[in-house]
């Protein structure tokens, strides 16, 4: 075991107090808005910003989901909600689907480049957003889909696509060729394998990737802005628009209270999923 | 091993098509666009460097980049330091390790909106810090780095590391949790203090690791836009300006096509920069 | 149901969906404040007086307004109308063939006549009509709390320099001296009252009409970023960012002495419910009497083949330049009709002095940065005031020196 006495006690006293302190450092941001957002404009104006509301209440959060003003439309971030959330299935269920056909494809068939296309994805997942986005306008709007909910989802797909990709590759990979093989001899063809074998096989690694692209898509914020339409803003650009959207006296607690509403989705699939969450941050970056 | 198939390629190819035209294709044209003369439409005429040549005379841009460096090298070292010891810290066998890394964890999973706006009220004078230590007594208290010009760009700093250390404590407690026992084992025989045989030993046999990290923020600080929108809105004036803000402020608010290429343009070079040695690196350490 | 029938009834059924969604018109603009939306909604009523279905495309600010109207013209989905300042700009999308010729119904309406010439000459491109001048605004205004002025006993500042010797008796007496936010639209309209106000007509002139970069750098623009630097230590810690209608609340309320802005304000006040030269006075900017720095809407249609679309191109067209119409949006608005045959009459007393300060001649008309420079410039210029704005490091002989290399560059 580790060495007795009183410094290696002190030292573990030190390490508990670094540890916690950090703690301190991650959840005190989250822990102030969400106590603003309990708190009345009297409170908040006598600037007690780490106090804990006196008399909590949820008036702000109600005005948040249903009253918040974005200049002239004052319906509250809830329109935003179910924008995000008829932007989100579609795109994550197709990126993610997409990416395990992909990987299944890459990993156990042969295809003549494949080593130059996981290259190339690999690349393609690091050039930001910026250096594509005009042209994609003017593709999107070509085909006509810009500025429209198709247009999104398309474009959501498309930019998951590289990491999608990768993470399923590398995860069939790692399963044994005989399993394809066997299906073969059996008379199975690519599509039938890829159904009846691989995909039931792939229960963890479909959880990961559907928390990466729920998390990612979720978040976005630019190419919501850009590409979703005056119809279909996501919350984030909602919140956005929100709090930077100013008449009169600012309205704190129905500012955090969005930006609460609009984190909690998210959040709520963090917390409840443990593991996959790690794992899905980790295999994003420590690519196979 | 693989099997010859039509209907993997034929599977492959929509992405494939896609991946090309849209990533390559795209940052192609946009590089294209940089050396013409577009302005608020795009124009096909070459115009040789004159894209650059304005775009370095301009005061704005210059801001911008040099932010980048500043922001990007301060978000490293924060990032990088603060999560290499954490995951070094929780190594060490603590009680409550699901809790603390549930908790360095959960920024990631919020949006960069969210957290930008999170920051920017803790930090703002009117209800954030400066105001409640002056609450607390001490009157002459100042912090309004958000709002100073000079200062505003720091303030990204704090916003940044909040969020994404949790990445790099994630990825380096895998690592590190991949070390051979047998090298402690090894140490304590023969009397090594902890922290040098991480300093000496186990960080070194990391490197790879470290230098994904690395990859990973710098290119998130290349890419950054939402979270400069919500934090300062890149203000006061430019002052906290960002290449990857520049660059959608140009193509769509200022409407100058041509700008905004050329910073998109320098924005990929920075991230080929730091990704060709990476790449390379990652390669040819796969071939040994 | 033979065939043939079923054919023609989905024929007619699809013919008169068709009819349904004929006369709508997706409008954008950035009129979201009080006294805005009020002006425009005369507009919107008309047109659905005439049988259009008005769909409102609003924008918070001109910025956003011109990359919405921008992105939506280059996906292709372009509204029927859309507002924007004539200028540089509008005049750039007419060259490139994007907007719709409007010269049968100029010269039917005889539209030469009826507006400036000055206003003429900006809406026509290669001799085409393009835009659709609906109002003009001044935006060299300044709006005064009575209150504060009068609890004072001082009247409001005549000049500069006025201005600065009364600022800190305004700001003891725990008022702010001036109402101002730190944004491109508000530190443009304050360096409009600054070059106007203490440079002068001619250099104004100079340096916007001429572009000459050598008065861009000289006496009257230095001294006028030195007054813009001074102004600064007399303004609430509160302004970054802040939009030009929230400034103005700082007067509505009495808590500022007066705030530099255009006549559109005047639209908040009675949004507000407040009268002019009862709750608040309107007056020139310090130093600028005798000039009118024009700021003048328009809207603009995106090019489009649909019969049906042109015909609700058309109707709007129409309809906003009927000078009762055009006369009845001012009134909300705050500006003077374009139209010189309306009837001016009705509208308030600060508009009446400004179409006295117009009717002075052409010496008094001096362009704002649309009518002046391209929208390149333009935002050069923008980024130049914020940032001086911002900096209190900075000094005024160096923005003076920037201001000069970004007029050089702006081309004829």
């Amino acid at each position: 075991m580790s060495a007795n006495g009183a410094p290696a006690r002190i030292g573990r006293l030190g390490l508990y107090a670094f540890l916690i302190g950090t703690a301190l450092f991650f959840a005190i941001p989250l822990l102030v808005v969400i106590s603003t957002s309990l708190k009345s404009l009297d409170e908040i104006r006598d600037f007690s910003i780490f106090v804990p509301p006196s008399s909590p209440h949820f008036a702000a959060w109600w005005k948040a989901w249903y009253a918040a003003c974005t200049g002239l439309n004052c319906s509250g971030v809830h329109v935003g909600f179910w924008n995000s959330v008829r932007i989100l299935i579609p795109s994550v269920t197709l990126s993610v689907l997409a990416g395990a056909l992909n990987g299944y494809a890459l990993s156990h068939w042969r295809v003549p480049g494949a080593d130059l296309i996981l290259l190339a994805l690999l690349l393609g997942a690091f050039i930001p957003y910026q250096v594509i986005l005009y042209p994609l306008v003017k593709i999107t709007s070509t085909i006509g889909i810009y500025s429209s909910l198709p247009g999104i989802i398309a474009v959501h797909i498309l930019f998951g696509l590289p990491v999608m990709t990768l993470l399923f590759r590398n995860f069939y990979a790692g399963l044994p060729d005989e399993l394809v093989k066997a299906a073969r001899v059996d008379g199975a063809g690519f599509w039938h394998i890829f159904v009846s074998v691989m995909l039931p096989l792939s229960v963890n690694i479909l959880i990961v990737a559907t928390i990466l692209q729920t998390t990612g898509i979720w978040n976005d914020y630019l190419l919501g802005l850009i590409f979703a339409g005056r119809e279909n803003q996501p919350m984030t650009v909602q919140l956005n628009a929100i709090a930077t959207t100013s008449t009169g006296e600012i309205e704190y607690n129905v500012n955090m209270a969005a930006a609460l509403l609009t984190a909690l989705p998210p959040l709520l699939v963090y917390f409840a999923s443990g593991r996959f969450f790690v794992r899905g941050i980790t295999a994003g970056a420590v690519k196979g | 091993m693989r099997i010859r198939n039509l209907a993997a390629k034929a599977a492959l190819s929509p992405t494939v098509l896609v991946v090309l035209v849209c990533f390559y294709g795209c940052a192609i044209w946009t590089t294209y666009l940089s050396v013409t003369r577009s302005a608020l439409l795009p124009n096909y005429q070459f115009a040789g460097l004159f894209q650059y040549v304005r775009l370095f005379a301009t005061p704005r841009w210059n801001v911008a980049w040099s932010n980048m460096f500043l922001f990007g090298v301060l978000d490293i070292l924060g990032t990088l330091g603060l999560g290499v010891l954490l995951a070094v810290l929780l190594d060490r066998q603590v009680r409550l390790e699901g809790a603390f890394r549930t908790i360095f964890l959960y920024p990631l999973s919020i949006s960069f909106i969210v957290t930008g706006l999170t920051w920017q009220w803790v930090l703002s004078p009117t209800i954030g810090v400066q105001n409640f230590v002056r609450g607390l007594g001490w009157s002459d208290f100042v912090f309004d780095w958000i709002t100073r010009p000079d200062r505003a760009i720091y303030t990204l700093v704090f916003a940044g590391v909040w969020h994404q250390t949790g990445l790099i404590m994630a990825i380096m407690l895998a690592g590190l949790r991949g070390i051979d026992r047998e090298i402690w084992r090894a140490t304590r025989v023969e009397a090594i203090p902890p922290w040098r045989v991480y300093l000496s030993i186990v960080l070194p046999m990391l490197r790879p690791l470290l230098v994904t990290c690395v990859v990973l923020i710098a290119i998130a600080v290349v890419k950054s836009y939402d979270l400069v929108v919500a934090m300062t809105g890149g203000g006061p004036g430019y002052a906290s300006d960002l290449p990857g803000k520049f660059v959608v402020d140009f193509a769509f608010e200022r409407a100058n096509i041509g700008q905004a290429s050329a910073a998109a343009a320098v924005m990929l070079g920075s991230v080929l920069t730091v990704l060709a040695p990476y790449l390379y690196l990652e390669l040819s350490r796969r071939e040994r | 149901m033979a065939p043939h029938r079923m054919l023609f009834f989905a024929a007619l059924a699809t013919l008169l969906v068709h009819r349904a969604s004929a006369q709508d018109a997706q409008v954008m603009h950035w009129w979201t404040s009080g006294g805005e939306s009020r002006a425009v909604a005369v507009f919107a009523k008309e047109y659905e007086k005439r049988g259009g279905k008005w769909i409102d495309g609003a924008s918070v600010g001109p910025q956003a307004e011109h990359a919405a109207v921008l992105n939506a013209i280059a996906g292709g989905n372009p509204p029927a109308a859309f507002q924007w300042n004539i200028g540089v700009a509008v005049r750039q999308l007419a060259e490139q063939g994007l907007l719709t010729n409007l010269d049968d119904m100029a010269r039917s309406g005889d539209w030469n006549r009826h507006l400036p010439p000055l206003l003429v000459k900006n809406i026509t491109v290669d001799g085409h009509v393009i835009a659709v001048p609906v109002n003009l605004h001044g935006a060299n205004w300044m709006f005064y709390s009575t209150k504060v002025f009068g609890d004072l006993q001082m009247p409001p500042p005549k000049t500069w320099d006025e201005f600065l010797a009364q600022a800190d008796k305004i700001k003891a007496a725990g008022y702010l001296p001036i109402a101002m936010g730190g944004n491109a639209q508000q530190t443009g309209w304050l360096f409009y009252a600054l070059l106007a106000g203490v440079g002068g007509k001619e250099v104004y002139r100079k340096v916007f009409v001429d572009h000459d970069a050598a008065a861009a750098g000289g006496e009257g623009v230095r001294h006028a970023f030195e007054t813009m630097g001074k102004i600064r230590q007399y303004v609430d810690a509160g302004g970054a960012n802040r939009k030009w209608n929230d400034t103005l609340a700082l007067v509505e309320t009495n808590k500022a002495a007066f705030m530099i802005a255009g006549d559109w304000a005047k639209g908040d006040f009675s949004a507000a419910g407040m009268t002019v030269g009862k709750e608040y006075g309107c007056a020139p900017a310090p130093g600028t009497q005798d000039a009118y720095v024009m700021t003048v809407d328009v809207f603009a249609f995106p090019r489009v083949t649909k019969p049906d679309q042109v015909a609700a191109q058309r109707k709007l067209a129409e309809l906003m330049m009927d000078p009762a119409v055009q006369v009845e949006f001012n009134k909300y608005k705050g500006s003077l009709p374009a139209r010189l045959d309306a009837d001016v009459g009705s509208l308030d007393a600060c508009a009446q002095l400004g179409q006295k300060v117009m009717a002075g001649g052409d010496a008094n008309q001096l362009p704002n940065f649309a009518l002046a420079f391209g929208p390149d410039t333009q935002g050069q210029i923008e980024d130049l005031l914020i940032h001086y704005w911002s900096t209190p490091g900075m000094s005024a002989a160096d923005a003076t020196k920037e201001f000069s290399t970004i007029i050089a560059n702006a081309g004829s």
